[in-house]
C-alpha cells in the first residue's frame, strides 16, 4: 500500500465525523431566534415612529409658518378678497356704495369751497363797489366843484372807475362761473376732486383775470411774474422763456399805449 | 433524478426558512447540526463550548439566510460561518500568540509518517496543539484553505501563517513519535 500522507490521513478521518448535539440544543436556538424576532420588531416600530414624530415637526413647522404668512397678508390688505364667493360679492356692492359716499362727500366739500371762494370774489366786489360808493359820494357832494373842473377825478375816469368795477365784477362773475362748471363737470365725471385741483382751477381763473387787467389798463411786474408761474406747470425752461417772451410783448403794448 | 428533486426541495426550504418559517429552520438544523459540530469542535476542545459555538452559528445563519443567493454549496456556506465563530471564539476567550520562530522542522521528516489514527486519537493530537498552531493547522490541512486565505481570516501575514503550520507540524510529529515509541513503532505499508 502506498503511504497515505498523514495530512490526508487526519483530513479523511475529521470530515466524515459527525457529533449529535444536546437534545436542548434546539429549545436554546429556537428562543434565541423568538427574541431575535421581537427585538426586530421593536426596532422596526421604533424607527417608524422616529419618521412619523419627524415628518409630524416638519409639517407643523411649515403650517406655523404659511399661518404667519397669510396674517401678514391679512394686515397689509383689508379688502382685497375673490369675487367667487356671494358673500364676498356683497362685500364689493357695499366698498362701492362706501365709494359713492364717499363721492357725495367730496362734492359737498366742493360746493362748500366754491361758496367760500365766491364770498371771497363777492366781499372783494364789495369792496370795489365801497370804492365806487365813496367815489360818488364824493361826486355828489363835490357835485360844484365838479362842475368846476378842479376834481381830481374827472368824469371821464370817475366813469372809468364806475365801469371798472363795474366790469371787473363781470369778469369775475364769469370766471367764477367757469370754475364752478369745471367742478361741475369732473364731478359728473365720477372722478374724485381734490381740494387741490379745486383750489389750481381758481388760481388759473384768478390768474386769466389778472392778464386781462393787465390787457385792458396797467401793467405790473407782478401780473407777469404770476402769469410766469401760470404756466410753470409745463416744461419749467421753456415756459419761463416763453413767459417772459409774452410779458415783454405786453410791456411794449402797455407803454406805446400810454405814450399814446 | 433524485438529486434534482433534493436541490429543489432544498430551495424550498431555504426559501421558507429565510421568511422565517420554523418548521423549514428546524429541518435545516437537524440536516446540518451534527457535522456543524463536529466543525466546531476542530477548533474548539471543550464540546460543551463546541456546541454553544455552534447555536450561535445557526443563529447567525437564519438571521442572515436572505443573503445567501444560491451560488456555491449550502454546507460551504454553514460551514464558513461556522469556523469564523470558532475563531471568534478562541481569539475572545485565549490570548492567541502567533510566532515567528521555527525550530528545526524539515518537511522531510513529516512526511515519513505513516501511522493510521482513528479519528479520536487525531482529534486529541489536535487538541494537544496551542490555539495558534491549531487554528493555522485545521485551516490548512483539514478545510483546504491557502495561505493567504488564512491570513486574511487571522489577520496576520502570509509568513506568520506559514510558520505556524510548519511549527504545528512538528509538534505533532514529536507527539506521533512519541507514540509510535510507546506502541514500539507500528508501521503499515
Amino acid at each position: 500500500m502506498a503511504p497515505l500522507k498523514f495530512e490526508d490521513n487526519i483530513k479523511e478521518k475529521l470530515e466524515g465525523r459527525t457529533i449529535q448535539p444536546s437534545q436542548d440544543a434546539w429549545e436554546k436556538l429556537a428562543n434565541q431566534l423568538d427574541k431575535n424576532k421581537s427585538q426586530k420588531n421593536m426596532n422596526t416600530y421604533w424607527w417608524l415612529g422616529l419618521a412619523a414624530s419627524i415628518i409630524g415637526v416638519i409639517m407643523v413647522t411649515v403650517l406655523y409658518q404659511n399661518s404667519e404668512i397669510v396674517d401678514d397678508k391679512n394686515q397689509l390688505v383689508e379688502v382685497n378678497e375673490e369675487l367667487d364667493v356671494p358673500e364676498k360679492r356683497n362685500q364689493l356692492v357695499e366698498v362701492k356704495d362706501v365709494k359713492k359716499e364717499e363721492e357725495k362727500v367730496d362734492a359737498e366739500l366742493i360746493d362748500k369751497e366754491v361758496k367760500v371762494m365766491e364770498e371771497q370774489f363777492v366781499k372783494k366786489i364789495n369792496k370795489d363797489t365801497r370804492v365806487v360808493k365813496t367815489i360818488k359820494s364824493s361826486r355828489s357832494s363835490s357835485k360844484a366843484i365838479e362842475e368846476n373842473n378842479n376834481n381830481s377825478i374827472t368824469k371821464e375816469e370817475s366813469n372809468k372807475i364806475l365801469e371798472t368795477p363795474i366790469v371787473d365784477k363781470n369778469t369775475i362773475d364769469i370766471k367764477l362761473a367757469e370754475v364752478i362748471t369745471k367742478v361741475k363737470e369732473l364731478e359728473n365725471s365720477a372722478i374724485s376732486v381734490t381740494d387741490e385741483e379745486i383750489e389750481a382751477l381758481l388760481y388759473k381763473a384768478q390768474k386769466e383775470i389778472l392778464i386781462e387787467q393787465i390787457n385792458s389798463n396797467n401793467v405790473s411786474a407782478s401780473a407777469l411774474l404770476q402769469e410766469v408761474e401760470l404756466e410753470l406747470d409745463e416744461s419749467f425752461k421753456e415756459r419761463v422763456f416763453e413767459a417772459l417772451k409774452i410779458g415783454f410783448d405786453k410791456l411794449k403794448t402797455a407803454v406805446a399805449e400810454r405814450e399814446n | 433524478m433524485k438529486v434534482i428533486q433534493f436541490y429543489k426541495n432544498e430551495k424550498q426550504l431555504i426559501k421558507k426558512a429565510s421568511n422565517e418559517h420554523r418548521d423549514a429552520q428546524r429541518q435545516l438544523y437537524d440536516k446540518y447540526a451534527p457535522k456543524m459540530l463536529s466543525v466546531c469542535r476542530r477548533y474548539i476542545r471543550d464540546v460543551h463550548f463546541a456546541e454553544e459555538v455552534m447555536l450561535n452559528g445557526f443563529l447567525k445563519v437564519f438571521m442572515n439566510l436572505k443573503q445567501y443567493s444560491f451560488q456555491g454549496s449550502f454546507e460551504g456556506w454553514i460551514r464558513r460561518i461556522m469556523i469564523n465563530e470558532s475563531i471568534s471564539f478562541l481569539r475572545k476567550e485565549k490570548d492567541v500568540l502567533f510566532t515567528e520562530e521555527v525550530l528545526g522542522y524539515t518537511e522531510e521528516s513529516w512526511n515519513n509518517i505513516h501511522t493510521k489514527f482513528e479519528v479520536e486519537q487525531i482529534q486529541e493530537l489536535i487538541d494537544s496543539l496551542p490555539d495558534g498552531y491549531k487554528m493555522v493547522f485545521v485551516l490548512y490541512a483539514v478545510e483546504g484553505y491557502k495561505h493567504s486565505e488564512i491570513a486574511k481570516m487571522l489577520e496576520i501575514s502570509e509568513s506568520t501563517s506559514k510558520s505556524q503550520l510548519f511549527k504545528a507540524r512538528k509538534v505533532l510529529q514529536q507527539k506521533v513519535n512519541q507514540q509510535n515509541n510507546i506502541s514500539n513503532g507500528s508501521i503499515e505499508i
